[in-house]
């Protein structure tokens, strides 16, 4: 959280901050701000502090939500039925595995779909569209960190689980629903989700930035890396 | 059309920041932001493109964190500041504390300008900016307030 402050006479204010950042002062007045920030070291280091809010807002990327009450309810999971049977979305080796497969044991990922009112089990390759909800369920015998990260069609990078940069604990069992919901955005294309299973709670950034630059992600220390595509389509 | 993906990478941070603030919890300014922005790309006509995109998320922000303050329960801070208000001085950081307890309470337009004056530290300039209107009619509000504070405290 930025800290409180108590701005002195003559100093900027937080809009005019914002609004230098932006670009938006127009001539004279942005001149006059830029003289009296290179005169003045308190605005100096605010102005530093919300460039760097600025810039590690940026950096997060936390993914927009179009529909910000659907993220916060639950998808009645137990309403569709508790099935421990049925196959998970993707399976972690400690690479990338063939969508859909199976190993005993393994941990791995479930996938469910929310579209109007209906609810569904997702597989690799689903359909989904812009507007669709998706939550994941995890299965693993033991505990661990996890995080679940997207790669979509036009490469922006986003995290879905957590809400924040550090892979966050789970716990053992089967099916064990992950927070909230992802309620996906207007970009179209194949959007592939990463799931890292680690042993300790890992910086999600330089996992972010490697898969920005790469484009794929095969592995990370102390993670079993797992990777499913679903195919993103525009809503007609 | 206003592009609203691109505002929010580039300026989501400043409807955080100031939610963080108004609301004083980071959880509960996270969620604003998605509800916030969620709101504007269900309606993207709201921005009429009258005052600067930053201007326009200031207003929307301060709007959107009153409005969730009032349906707060937290009615037992509210009897806490009207205690604390009885024995107020005019410094400002006492009315800072103050407002930002009696924000729920107060009529939209006197909370907004409590929040732009004690909360953003805005000069009655930057208010009028903000607020498309006199400096005069700043300096009035912001008398109206005062006056609502104190007679709360009574």
């Amino acid at each position: 959280m930025m800290p409180a402050r108590t701005r002195a006479a003559g100093c900027l204010g937080d809009l005019r901050f914002d609004q230098l950042l932006a670009g938006e002062l127009d001539g004279d007045t942005r001149v006059a701000a830029e003289h009296h920030i290179e005169g003045c070291a308190a605005c100096r280091q605010l102005l530093a502090a919300l460039q760097r809010d600025r810039d590690s807002f940026r950096a997060r990327r936390p993914p927009l939500v179009r529909r910000g009450r659907i993220a916060r309810r639950r998808l009645t999971v137990a309403a569709v039925g508790c099935l421990a049977a049925a196959a998970l979305l993707l399976v972690l080796r400690g690479g990338f595995d063939r969508p859909g497969a199976r190993v005993k044991g393994g941990p791995g990922l479930g996938l469910w779909v929310k579209r109007n009112d209906q609810v569904w089990r997702g597989a690799a390759r689903e359909v989904v569209y812009p507007g669709d909800a998706l939550r994941f369920t995890f299965t693993s015998r033991e505990s661990g960190y996890l995080a679940v990260v997207s790669r979509d069609g036009g490469g922006q990078v986003n995290i879905y689980h957590p809400d924040g940069t550090i892979a966050a604990p789970i716990a053992a069992g089967n099916e064990v629903p992950l927070p909230g919901s992802i309620v996906l955005d207007q970009v179209v294309g194949p959007e592939t989700l990463y799931v890292l299973f680690c042993s300790r709670p890992i910086s999600l950034e330089p996992v972010q930035r490697a898969l920005a630059e790469r484009g794929h992600l095969a592995d990370w220390d102390d993670c079993k890396v797992g990777a499913v595509m679903l195919d993103k389509r525009e809503d007609k | 059309m206003v592009d609203l993906e691109r505002i929010y990478r580039e300026q989501g941070h400043i409807v955080l920041r100031r939610a963080c603030r108004i609301l004083g919890d980071e959880d509960e300014a996270r969620e604003s932001l998605q509800e916030i922005f969620a709101g504007l790309l269900a309606r993207p006509a709201q921005f009429d493109g009258k005052s600067s995109v930053t201007t326009w998320l200031y207003s929307v922000t301060t709007h959107f964190c009153l409005n969730r303050l009032r349906s707060r329960r937290r009615r037992a801070r509210l009897a806490e500041a009207f205690a604390a208000l009885s024995s107020e001085s005019d410094q400002p950081s006492d009315l800072l504390v103050t407002a930002r307890q009696l924000l729920a309470a107060l009529p939209a337009d006197l909370a907004a300008v409590a929040v732009y004056c004690w909360i953003d530290e805005m000069t009655h300039d930057e208010i009028a900016e903000v607020l498309h209107c006199s400096r005069r009619q700043v300096g009035y509000l912001l008398e109206r307030c005062r006056d609502q504070l104190r007679r709360r405290a009574a």
